[in-house]
């Protein structure tokens, strides 16, 4: 079963997409920011136990989700996972400093729960 | 009805839960409660986890608890519908008219709408920019101008009584490299090696020489004592004025001289020995930051008697604590991050609350680009790019949106062509543009004759799926600018900013707001004007935030 780690500060935004990839035979872990995130990924890293994705929300308290993609690609432990950036900042520029910071790609709310589900599936398969 | 007034329903509710036994909360009620606006439609208007915080401590199943919520709030006034999601999740849906009150309350409040007590009471100091005069304010300085007066606007709106402080010191080796350049130029002769180089030296040392016309044939000590005098207040009256043209201006400059003058470093160790938190080894006198998380303990007094650097920085956060700050936030470059655990060690030692009574932003480095590339030299200020360079390029609003756009921990890139363009991508031209739009409606309702106060308005009548969206977002701005202010980020105010502009352009697309050729002037028409001035009260308000203007024409 894949695993997906959610990060988002919204209680409701990570209840959505963990509900949505359960239903579709994901296994979902959460972070609450992008320290929380780092954290999870380095404990993960040193178990063996990384997930096959991660989706990154960009504005979250304590580290926001570019400087988050930034710290994973550059720990060697951690620099290739796929990576999500899933946000509500939908400007053109945005959208090319994410994918800069290193995200596979760039989802932006309000989104299709089907299609985020479709993107990681082609994602993970296709590192796969 | 504004995510407050939802607060304030579900808190009423929770009472009436209490009063009939249903329900006990042994720690007492919350004083509000957090309404989210959902990213998907189906979710309703807003959404809480109130049940999910409260129903473990209260010994309830979550869905139960939110249950029981749901039916006590269906019977609420304002409020269409409450439906359960989830492990316990509240979805709210607010009843057509209610959600349309918005608007009234943004106009009945105007340039008030969005303030907040949250920090009603507090003393708070500010320290930002804080650079030598030694040049003019350079590019990293500059992110801290824009950001450290946004995030004293958002306090002050929060209800803080906000202190800004620039901190200097002209004396030392970098004052004596600038005095040094200043007398080079003055005779002709290159920069010294170490010195600083730029048309500024040239232009600062030409206006010392037209002050003191003897000084440059003075031997060189007192030349150089000269240049430094007159040049540092020459450099400082330039900084000034240029962080004044931005829009920047301090309550206090604090003069690092000052500190030991006046005996706060010895005060500051004097209070700190009285502690027990000073020892003494190898003949100096050593504070013991290790015991509150630094890597090691530092000296303060080293062993020719003479304070260390941080002797310096005890003394001064010890003075503005004197001074009566409850908080003392202090913005640094990235180059400072190794400080940031020795200072928080220091604010332990005096037995205050890191975090809280001593906070330190580290702001990250910027990168100007010109044709996708780097932008390396200043036309004025050599390989130093200052506040004037990004000015001139994109002018004071596009700086200061710009700057403030990004959550500090971050680097940012700026493409100067791209925020110099009249174009949607360009992310300040795309709100002040939808505040003009605004306001060219009003001015066209005025033409027209057309009425758009408060006297006949129906909120009842703003039921399209649409103004609904540009309701909830007008709605949130009061929490959006409490959290900015709370987190200290005032990027969270431009964000909102575009994702508001972006909901009044989708209105406006599909409600017509003025009536087209013959058409009689409708209750509807009076209604959306109404939500239009509400919409460009917003946007005048968060951009006000930001020290950007809000152009009534574009």
């Amino acid at each position: 079963m894949p695993t997906v780690l959610v990060v988002d500060d919204t209680a409701s935004i990570r209840f959505l997409i963990r509900t949505n990839l359960e239903l579709a035979g994901f296994e979902v872990r959460e972070a609450v920011d992008g320290i929380d995130c780092i954290e999870q990924l380095r404990a993960d890293a040193a178990a063996g136990t990384l997930p096959d994705a991660v989706t990154v929300d960009e504005m979250m308290p304590r580290q926001g989700g570019m400087v988050t993609v930034r710290a994973i690609r550059a720990d060697p432990a951690l620099a290739d996972l796929t990576v999500l950036m899933v946000t509500t900042q939908n400007m053109p520029m945005d959208i090319k400093r994410g994918m800069e910071a290193g995200a596979d790609v760039y989802v932006t709310k309000p989104f299709d729960p089907d299609e985020l589900i479709a993107t990681i599936t082609d994602l993970i398969d296709s590192e796969g | 009805m504004t995510p407050d007034q939802l607060s304030t329903a579900i808190v009423s509710a929770l009472g009436r839960l209490v009063d009939d036994g249903r329900l006990a909360l042994p720690d007492g009620f919350p004083a509000e409660v957090r309404v989210e606006r959902p990213k998907v439609k189906e979710h309703g208007d807003y959404a809480t986890n109130i049940a999910l915080q409260l129903a473990k401590k209260a010994g309830l199943n979550p869905r139960d608890l939110a249950q029981w919520l749901a039916a006590e709030l269906e019977s609420a006034d304002g409020i269409a519908s409450a439906e359960v999601a989830g492990p316990g999740f509240l979805n709210l849906r607010v009843a057509a008219g209610a959600q349309g009150q918005v608007a009234a309350v943004v106009l009945e409040r105007g340039g008030d709408y969005g303030r907040n007590d949250s920090y009603a009471g507090q003393r708070v100091n500010l320290e930002f920019v804080s650079a030598n005069p030694t040049g003019p304010i350079h590019i990293g300085g500059v992110r801290w101008a824009a950001v450290g007066d946004s995030l004293g606007r958002l306090l002050t709106f929060a209800g803080a009584d906000v202190t800004r402080e620039y901190y200097f010191n002209d004396h030392g080796a970098q004052i004596d490299r600038f005095a040094r350049s200043l007398l080079a130029s003055a005779r002709g002769q290159d920069a010294p090696e170490d010195g600083y180089g730029g048309q500024y030296i040239h232009d600062i040392s030409a206006d010392v020489v037209a002050q003191h016309p003897g000084a440059v044939a003075l031997p060189d000590a007192e030349a150089v004592e000269v240049f430094r005098a007159a040049g540092v207040e020459l450099m400082f009256a330039e900084i000034k004025r240029s962080l004044h043209d931005f829009g920047v201006d301090f309550d206090v400059y604090f003069h690092e001289n000052d500190l030991h003058a006046s005996g706060a470093v010895e005060r500051a160790i004097g209070r700190l020995d009285a502690l027990g938190k000073m020892y003494e080894s190898g003949g100096a006198r050593w504070l013991r930051t290790s015991d509150y998380g630094d890597d090691k303990d530092r000296v303060v007094v080293k062993s020719d008697g003479q304070p260390a650097y941080i002797s310096g920085d005890l003394a001064y956060y010890l003075d503005k604590r004197e001074r009566g700050f409850d908080r003392c936030l202090i913005m640094l470059g990235a180059d400072h991050h190794g400080y940031v655990s020795r200072m928080m060690a220091m604010c332990a030692a005096f037995g205050d609350e890191p975090g809280v009574n001593l906070e330190i932003l580290i702001g990250q480095m910027v990168n100007l680009l010109r044709d996708g590339q780097p932008l390396r030299m200043s036309k004025r200020a050599g390989t130093v790019i200052s506040l004037e360079d990004l000015v001139d390029a994109i002018g004071i609003d596009a700086a200061r949106y710009a700057l403030s756009r990004y959550s500090t921990d971050s680097p940012i890139d700026l493409d100067l062509d791209l925020w110099a363009s009249t174009t949607n991508d360009n992310p300040v031209y795309y709100v002040q543009y939808a505040h003009a739009r605004l306001s060219s409606i009003l001015r066209n309702a005025d033409d027209l004759a057309i009425a758009h106060g408060l006297q006949n308005f129906d909120p009842a009548l703003l039921e399209h799926e649409k103004e609904g969206d540009l309701l909830r977002a007008l709605a949130s701005f009061p929490e959006v600018v409490a959290r900015a202010a709370q987190l200290r980020e005032p990027h969270r105010v431009a964000r909102y900013l575009e994702s508001t502009a972006a909901a009044f352009h989708t209105f406006y697309a599909v409600c017509r707001v003025l009536p087209q050729g013959d058409e009689d002037v409708a209750d509807v028409h009076r209604a959306r004007l109404v939500l239009v001035a509400a919409t460009r009260q917003v946007l005048a308000n968060g951009l006000g935030l930001l020290g950007v203007t809000a152009p009534e024409r574009m």
